[in-house]
């Protein structure tokens, strides 16, 4: 006959307490975190892309937004997809990559009402995003370029001025760094940077051990277009 | 079952008579002349039969015990007699009034047998009820003149099911189109009345043709040489194919003219004219359909609706101490109202910003140019003391209007609790900053929010009630431990808290949002099923309303409940107002004169419904521009005034969309327990009406005292004992 040791008191209170506790702490690192402040989603996308490449560029804007600006910035970026409902809870998404970048239709549709709404999309070439990136966005909106942004656009004077355009962070394929966009309604909706990695430049110093002067190059062309998202 | 009852207790009236029977046996028994025992027992019998009956009478004795009688049961017929039932939409054109006059009050057998089995009652009604009585000079059939200015079904049943209370009720018979436009919602009532109702329906059943113009929407003020959209909604039944040509037009001139496909399903669909004005003034315009053969209305081809064209457009300051998103969405909003002119001033404590369009504070009189200034989320210190002077100044001796975007930093410990800016605010922050509520607040309008210019998004209330529940909930408002006194709240929480307020400062106007959180309204309306037009247009009329409204800061606001009416449709007026520090007068005597169109004019008295707020109505008669003005008093000596104006349109409210409402008639009988017939079919109703139980059960009082026996008997035992008296010497 099999003998059954029933559970203690202790123990199930025990698991009760420990599950409240834990339960507190993360809504209490989630309320911290985000309640009324300035957030920066990561997009998770599909297509085998290293859509999660370089973790501590979005910490370390924010963290530049707080110490540098008047902007009411967070301390950890979010992870979204462009089917969650909390999307609209951030009106700034980022995305990054090495890789394929492959949207569904449902994604496709998602992304262009999230654009036209009101949301803003900063996508940075990690170096071999190019392609599929600009296929991609092709399908969200068929009737629009990425065109690119000529060095007198607000964006690359609304903070710091970068009167050549966006800096050239890493080597990539060695050419001119350029900054492309998607315009609706006459402000930038996406904002395409390409052969310059600006989100590397983000990065904690002993990743790539860039020197300091690109980092600091980094960091204020990260926080111009934070700010232009916020001012256009 | 009797029951017995005196004006006094009986013990009392047995306490009386005993002795006074005593005095009697006593008396009789002293006197002198000799008398037999039974001659003196005669007589004290006969006095005392006297007193005991005068007693009975003053005891007032009766009895009450119930009867029962039996009688027919109540049937009420009410006649719709309003304008709709002149319409000729049956039987070749025979109007629908003299329809019903044909198949029913003419038909004696369908009247003969209903007054066999009931107590039958006619009505007629339309906005009113009244009995309907055949007279001498002036038949039941004469006094129905289909000349009612509105249907109000609600109020007909329910004046009569009052009137028939507590008798035996067979139903109510209602004989109408069923083109309810006027009171409440008549199967709500049906639904609590416990008396069947049997609706018979009158009018052309088929889909009569014609072209309306519904609703058009447009801003009451524009700008010249600005933009001007103008949503026309029409609809088109009957007509299977070919177009219609849909014109605007300015005073006397077409200006603009769209030709549309016809849809004969009766969709409604909008079409947009955009159109600029090339001068100021105020402007009457129409938007008006081509008149299609065989229409059977025309005089719903057209909208009226007045624009007041203003020459420049709306300067705004926007000063802001921490870019957000609260700061993202408005000025984005803004900058898209061509009205608008936006001049940002972007500021944290190591200067302005490089995108901030102003690099410098402005002066008080570059301020004073700005039609409004809104002021963000600034901490106290990122102003010096002379600019929030001059802020205080612009508003308090100027005029000038402020409006407050709530944000952490100035409503928060550091905010401008801790400057003379809280003196302008519309609720009280203190030092210690605003409170912070955090959860789910679903909005609503306040009462005063229903018609306020801000927050009356739609023109139909149904449809701007239910854009404002659509807007997604708010996580957190800045709260306060009281409201000021002559604040007026336009948008709450459903629990009760301010979310969007304003009140007069000075010479000027400040209105608050209470959350940082508007933006949402734009942004993620989409799940809900919104579009960010609901944000822009507030936005927009938020800075329009503070630019008006403190151009004239007048102690008294007027507003109607709409733009425009039909002739005969009830106008609603409200006035709110204020003594000279702001506050709301509650006791003063306000009236309107208004002036109609062909000069002839009505005065109206206000009444008061407290907190400054007096309301008055009006029927209008005629159509054109009305001008309302109205004027407040106290002890005979004027207090303020103000004016406005309301557009009636040449369309009689009863003709517009008067077709046979089945629907609404099928429904009142199902929910009351009756049925619905229509005309033609009418006569079989009466096998449809029961009979109820026409026994009724009442009280009956009958008074023992009050009768010709009592009285009888008193004069008989007092003439009796006065003649043997005599016979025996005694008299």
């Amino acid at each position: 006959m099999d003998i059954q040791e029933e559970e203690g008191v202790g123990m199930k209170l025990g698991t009760l307490l420990s599950t409240f506790c834990l339960t507190l702490v993360i809504a209490c690192l989630s309320f911290g975190q985000s309640e009324g402040k300035f957030v920066i989603a990561r997009l998770k996308y599909g297509g085998g892309g290293d859509w999660y490449n370089g973790p501590t560029q979005i910490t370390n804007l924010l963290k530049g937004l707080r110490e540098r600006t008047n902007i009411d910035a967070g301390t950890k970026q979010e992870i979204v997809q462009l089917t969650d409902k909390k999307l609209y809870s951030y009106p700034f998404i980022y995305m990054t990559g090495h890789g394929n970048v492959a949207f569904s239709d449902e994604e496709v549709k998602a992304l262009r009402q999230y654009l036209t709404r009101g949301g803003f999309l900063w996508a940075n070439d990690d170096y071999g995003m190019d392609k599929s990136f600009r296929r991609e966005m092709k399908k969200v909106f068929p009737d629009k370029e990425l065109v690119e942004v000529p060095f007198d656009h607000p964006i690359y004077h609304c903070f710091y001025d970068f009167p050549n355009g966006l800096p050239k962070i890493h080597e990539h394929d060695g050419k001119t760094p350029k900054g492309y966009a998607i315009f609706h309604e006459g402000r930038i909706v996406v904002f395409y940077d390409y052969e310059s990695d600006i989100g590397n430049g983000l990065e904690d110093p002993e990743v790539y051990n860039d020197p300091p002067e690109k980092r600091e190059l980094a960091l204020k062309m990260a926080i111009n277009i934070v700010v232009y998202a916020l001012t256009h | 079952m009797m029951d017995f009852h005196t004006s006094i207790p009986l013990w009392i009236a047995i306490l009386i008579i005993f002795p006074l029977i005593a005095a009697i046996i006593y008396l009789y028994r002293r006197i002198d002349t000799p008398l037999r025992r039974s001659e003196k027992l005669l007589l004290v019998f006969l006095r005392g039969i006297s007193i005991s009956l005068v007693l009975f009478c003053l005891i007032e004795p009766a009895v009450t015990y119930q009867k029962r009688s039996f009688q027919k049961a109540e049937l009420a017929i009410l006649i719709d007699d309003s304008q709709s039932m002149s319409i000729p939409d049956m039987d070749g054109r025979k109007s629908r009034s003299s329809i019903v006059k044909e198949l029913l009050l003419r038909n004696s057998s369908f009247i003969d047998e209903l007054n066999k089995r009931f107590n039958v009652q006619l009505y007629r009604f339309s906005s009113q009820l009244s009995v309907l009585l055949d007279e001498a000079d002036r038949s039941i059939i004469n006094q129905l003149k289909s000349d009612g200015n509105a249907t109000d079904i609600e109020s007909a049943i329910k004046s009569v099911s009052d009137e028939l209370k507590g008798r035996p009720t067979a139903g109510i018979i209602l004989v109408s189109d069923g083109a309810n436009n006027f009171g409440k919602d008549p199967i709500n009532t049906s639904k609590h009345l416990e008396i069947p109702i049997f609706t018979v329906g009158v009018g052309s059943r088929e889909t009569p043709k014609d072209v309306a113009i519904l609703n058009v929407r447009a801003d009451p003020i524009a700008y010249v040489g600005h933009q001007y959209p103008i949503d026309a909604t029409f609809t088109s039944n009957g007509y299977h194919d070919g177009d219609v040509r849909i014109s605007l037009i300015e005073g006397r001139t077409v200006v603009d003219t769209l030709t549309v496909p016809l849809d004969s399903k009766g969709h409604e669909r909008t079409v947009q004219f955009n159109h600029k004005f090339n001068r100021e003034g105020v402007f009457n315009m129409k938007v008006s359909a081509s008149i299609l053969p065989g229409e059977s209305s025309v005089q719903n081809n057209s909208y009226e609706f007045v624009v007041k064209v203003m020459k420049t457009k709306i300067n705004v300051l926007y000063i802001e101490g921490a870019l957000r998103w609260e700061y993202a969405f408005s000025n984005r909003a803004l900058r898209a109202d061509p009205d608008v002119e936006v001049t940002s001033l972007i500021m944290d404590e190591h200067g302005y910003y490089p995108v901030s369009d102003r690099r410098s504070f402005p002066s008080e009189v570059e301020l004073s140019r700005y039609d409004v200034i809104i002021i963000g989320d600034v901490k106290a210190d990122l102003l010096k003391g002379h600019e929030v002077s001059s802020l205080v100044k612009y508003v308090e001796e100027k005029g000038g209007a402020l409006l407050f975007l709530g944000g952490n930093r100035s409503l928060g410990r550091e905010g401008v609790g801790r400057t003379a800016l809280s003196k302008l605010l519309p609720m009280e922050i203190g030092e210690e900053g605003a409170g912070v509520d955090r959860g789910t607040h679903n909005i609503t309008l306040t009462e005063q929010g229903y018609n306020h210019p801000v927050t009356k998004l739609s023109e139909n209330d149904d449809e701007n009630s239910a854009i404002w529940r659509s807007l997604p909930p708010l996580t957190k408002l800045y709260t306060s431990s009281f409201i000021k006194a002559g604040a007026v709240v336009l948008i709450r929480t459903q629990t009760g808290k301010p979310v969007i307020l304003f009140h007069r400062y000075g010479r000027g106007i400040v209105m608050l949002c209470a959350t940082d959180e508007l933006w949402k309204w734009a942004f993620q309306g989409h799940p809900f099923g919104i579009d960010d037009s609901t944000y822009k247009k507030l936005l927009s009329r938020m800075v329009r309303f503070l630019t008006y409204a403190k151009d004239k800061a007048d102690r008294m606001t007027v507003i109607t409940d709409k733009r425009s009416y039909y002739k005969g449709e009830r106008v609603r007026i409200s006035a709110y107002v204020y003594d000279e520090t702001y506050q709301p007068i509650k006791d003063a005597q306000v009236s309107s004169r208004i002036q109609a169109p062909n000069g002839s004019y009505a005065d109206i008295v206000f009444l008061s419904q407290g907190d400054g707020k007096f309301v008055a109505e009006y029927i209008p008669t005629n159509h054109g521009q009305f001008k309302v003005t109205v004027k407040a008093f106290k002890d005979n000596r004027l207090l303020c005034e103000s004016s406005t104006y309301l557009f009636v349109e040449d369309v009689i409210m009863e003709l517009q969309n008067a077709r046979l409402d089945e629907d609404l008639l099928k429904e009142i009988a199902s929910v009351s327990g009756g049925k619905y017939y229509y005309i033609k079919e009418a006569v079989s109703l009466l096998d449809s009406i029961d009979e109820p139980d026409g026994s009724v059960t009442y009280s009956v009082q009958k008074s023992l005292w009050d009768n010709m026996f009592v009285i009888s008997a008193i004069i008989l035992s007092l003439t009796l004992e006065w003649i043997y008296r005599k016979r025996k010497g005694l008299a």
